[in-house]
């Protein structure tokens, strides 16, 4: 069977450090990420910023760096992959480009694990085209984490119960795998990451504003304990709205120096982002980063 | 009321061997019935009476089917074959009392009878008998008929060589008791099951005939098996979920009847409704509801004997299905019809739809929305838990142009792939130069190899046949020339119709339609946005 070609961002991509190898004589490899994808072939569109050539024992490798909007992919091309080397060389930065290729894992030591891409062929993209991609990998991203979610509510999490809940089988099979190897995934903070990606197509931040005025609306009319912010909370609530100015939102040791400057103790900073994480004024589009909703 | 009137003076007529007009009779009738307020049995009687004929001889239109008579009734008329009659000895409020009880049955069931006064020793197995103005009660959930002294019976034709005829099955009501019938083991198992605190070994399975296939039970081994053409008596009959099981007691005899053929045998069940859209390999006994778009007839030769085929599309407002009828299918382009008991079969992972003389075709009235615009759209995912799809349509981006893309030659005889100027079939030949495009597709759910003919191909790359050809002679080689229509097309996004195969590669796509779209983005998007911050309990 032909490995399809899986569609996921950076950020999901990057924080993935589990091989998993099943069927014959284990011939297909999978990248597992934390919320379950089965990766072995990708693709991934984005800005291509770096291109890099080195010659190595086994010719000449291209690297080059795709940024999407939750980070950024490691793409390599050697001798085995002439089309793509060749289109690497012709394409000047910055360029919207597309690239379809094979999950890799590098450890270079005990613990440490980085994923990169194997590309098969690699082309320029329209802004359109790279947009479509955005939305396809929210979609696909976005079912990954309902899987994840009934994975997390299952003990012990079977791909067969999964499956029952109405999952798709690869979905389940790859969510099973993922809550047995990662422990907790942090599924708002991915949910967060869908909606800040969406939020980067052109036109959705306006066509979602009066859905945000409606949600908005909602919260307001049953009012919850979580809207009386402490003090402390009031200030960093400034301070990372302050701080997000790139969109993806503040990063945390900014976040931290700006508060301290404001004579607040650690303690006292944890416990307010703590605080607005919990009353749902703040999240983490990213790991390391804050955002105010 | 008026054309059972005029069967009753039929009835009289003939009992009265033509003596009396007709009009005279109807006159009687209308008589004692409208003036009179007479019952029509009793008026008919006495008109027969009347004129010197035999009123026991009257039947018509007064008798009922066994099937159709209730418990409760206060005059019932009903005749049939003494299955089996027993008389005994009752002391009824300190009298003795002769009493005859038995079953009596006709093509649509059994009755148990008891006549309560019998003084007489006329009635036997095999004896037609007739019954007037019994009544009756209800035993084991089933009417019982009683013959009390305002009753009247009579032997009408005596057993000569009388051998009892088997029921169809399909007319096995619940609770009767002394069935007879024939029928196919169509499965068999054994079980050891608790009888009243002892281990018992039974057996179970499926025995039907050409009207209807039932569950049985054997509560001893007959020694029959699969396959086996039996006879049985004594069986009786339960209902269960609503549905009629046949039970072969320890007294109930089992023939083996090697010279009774049963060809076509019903299906088990009740067929259950599928849309075209949910068909999978291997449902069996399934109702579908569509209308037919395309239809045609052949002959076929199935060893050795001449069978019609009908072949043809089906479809509803879920998709379409190809089917293939074994069996008379009288209907026409565009009429909607209702095919029950048709079963499931894939081709290359694309379901189809079979049926043949044991299902059942009828003409649906009512209009029915049918899928729009032909092609039914579906994820790559959805394709692959089918298995495949007729005029499916996909949207998915092109991730990379395969093998076989290009220049080829076919040869002019079979249209098949010419290798070095020969074709597997017609050896050498001047093969017919063509273009095609091999793809494949992904949707983010799945891919699936996508082959186009040359329209298409020349439409999608801007590449005629005749450059094609140009640059393939100039390169001498097709990975230079996949290499430049991978560059024209990679990454675009295609939406694709066609009928959708499964191999052991994965799902291939024939496409009958190629067009690059640009897919809309913004709708999509905004929906997802809204599911996803609503999960997050903003």
């Amino acid at each position: 069977m032909r490995e399809m070609a899986v569609r996921l961002f950076a950020a999901e991509f990057n924080s993935s450090d589990y091989e998993h190898r099943e069927g014959e004589e284990k011939s297909s490899v999978y990248v597992i990420t934390p919320l379950g994808a089965k990766v072995n072939r990708l693709l991934v569109m984005g800005v291509l910023t770096e291109i890099d050539s080195r010659d190595t024992e086994g010719g000449k490798l291209y690297t080059a760096q795709v940024t999407d909007p939750t980070g950024t992919f490691r793409i390599s091309a050697g001798q085995y992959q002439e089309y793509a080397s060749r289109t690497l060389q012709n394409i000047e930065v910055p360029a919207f480009v597309a690239v379809v290729g094979k999950a890799r894992t590098y450890s270079p030591e005990e613990g440490t694990v980085y994923v990169s891409i194997r590309a098969e062929e690699v082309a320029v993209v329209t802004q359109e085209q790279k947009d479509y991609w955005i939305y396809e990998t929210c979609r696909e991203t976005a079912r990954r984490i309902s899987a994840m979610k009934a994975a997390m509510d299952l003990a012990p999490p079977t791909a067969e119960g999964i499956a029952r809940m109405g999952v798709n089988r690869r979905l389940a099979e790859g969510a099973a795998l993922a809550a047995a190897h990662y422990r907790g995934t942090d599924l708002a903070a991915y949910r967060g990451m869908v909606v800040e990606a969406l939020r980067s197509i052109p036109g959705i931040e306006e066509a979602t504003g009066e859905a945000d005025a409606a949600v908005r609306e909602r919260s307001a009319a049953s009012p919850s304990p979580g809207e009386e912010l402490t003090e402390a909370e009031q200030q960093l609530l400034v301070i990372i709205g302050e701080l997000d100015r790139s969109t993806r939102g503040a990063e945390w040791d900014d976040i931290v120096d700006a508060a301290r400057a404001k004579q607040l103790a650690e303690e006292q900073i944890n416990e307010a982002v703590e605080g607005l994480l919990d009353k749902g004024m703040v999240y983490e589009p990213v790991l390391g980063r804050m955002k105010r909703i | 009321m008026e054309s059972d009137l005029q069967k009753h003076v039929e009835d009289m007529f003939s009992v009265l061997g033509g003596r009396v007009e007709r009009s005279a009779l109807e006159k009687e009738l209308n008589l004692f019935v409208g003036e009179y307020r007479v019952s029509v049995p009793s008026a008919k009687r006495s008109i027969v009476k009347k004129y010197g004929g035999d009123p026991d001889a009257l039947s018509l239109g007064v008798e009922k089917s066994i099937a159709d008579i209730v418990a409760g009734e206060g005059s019932v008329d009903v005749s049939g074959r003494v299955v089996y009659a027993t008389p005994r000895e009752v002391t009824v409020s300190g009298e003795k009392k002769r009493i005859l009880s038995g079953l009596i049955e006709d093509s649509t069931g059994s009755l148990p009878f008891t006549i309560w006064e019998y003084a007489s020793s006329d009635v036997e197995r095999g004896d037609l008998i007739a019954f007037r103005n019994a009544y009756t009660t209800t035993y084991r959930e089933k009417p019982q008929l009683n013959v009390s002294s305002k009753s009247r019976y009579w032997v009408k034709e005596k057993a000569a060589e009388w051998k009892r005829e088997a029921r169809k099955i399909k007319d096995i009501q619940p609770n009767e008791s002394n069935i007879l019938f024939e029928g196919k083991i169509i499965s068999i198992a054994s079980r050891v099951v608790n009888s009243r605190g002892e281990e018992k070994e039974i057996q179970y399975g499926l025995v039907g005939d050409e009207s209807r296939t039932v569950r049985f039970t054997a509560w001893k081994d007959f020694g029959i098996s699969k396959g086996d053409v039996v006879r049985v008596e004594g069986a009786y009959s339960r209902e269960r979920n609503g549905e009629i099981q046949v039970n072969l007691s320890e007294r109930s005899t089992v023939e083996k009847l090697a010279d009774r053929e049963i060809g076509s045998v019903a299906r088990f069940g009740t067929p259950r409704a599928a849309s075209i859209a949910d068909l999978r390999e291997g449902m069996g006994n399934i109702t579908v509801t569509g209308r037919v778009m395309s239809i045609s007839e052949k002959e076929i030769e199935v060893q050795g004997e001449t069978r019609s085929m009908v072949s043809g599309v089906l479809a509803d407002a879920t998709g379409k299905v190809s089917f293939t009828g074994w069996r008379d299918f009288p209907f026409n382009e565009g009429e909607t019809v209702r095919i029950s008991g048709a079963y499931v079969r894939s081709w290359k992972g694309v379901p189809q739809l079979k049926f043949d003389d044991k299902s059942e075709v009828a003409r649906e009235e009512k209009e029915l929305l049918v899928t729009a615009g032909g092609s039914t759209a579906y994820s790559i995912e959805a394709l692959e838990e089918r298995g495949g799809a007729m005029d499916a349509a996909v949207t998915a981006t092109i991730i990379e142009v395969r093998q076989g893309t290009g220049l080829i030659f076919r040869c002019p005889q079979c249209s098949r792939t010419t290798k070095l100027g020969e074709c597997r079939t017609h050896g050498q030949v001047e093969g017919v130069a063509d273009f095609r495009v091999r793809l494949v597709v992904d949707d983010g759910t799945g891919s699936l190899f996508a082959n186009l003919n040359r329209e298409m191909s020349e439409a999608l790359t801007g590449m005629t046949l005749d450059a094609v050809r140009k640059r393939t002679e100039q390169t001498l080689n097709q990975e230079a020339v996949i290499a430049e229509i991978s560059s024209k097309v990679i990454f675009s996004t295609l939406k694709l119709s066609g009928n959708v195969f499964s191999d052991d590669f994965g799902l291939n796509m024939y496409a009958s339609a190629c067009d690059t779209v640009t897919p809309e983005v913004k709708q999509g998007a905004v929906k997802l946005y809204q599911e996803v911050i609503e999960t997050l309990g903003m």
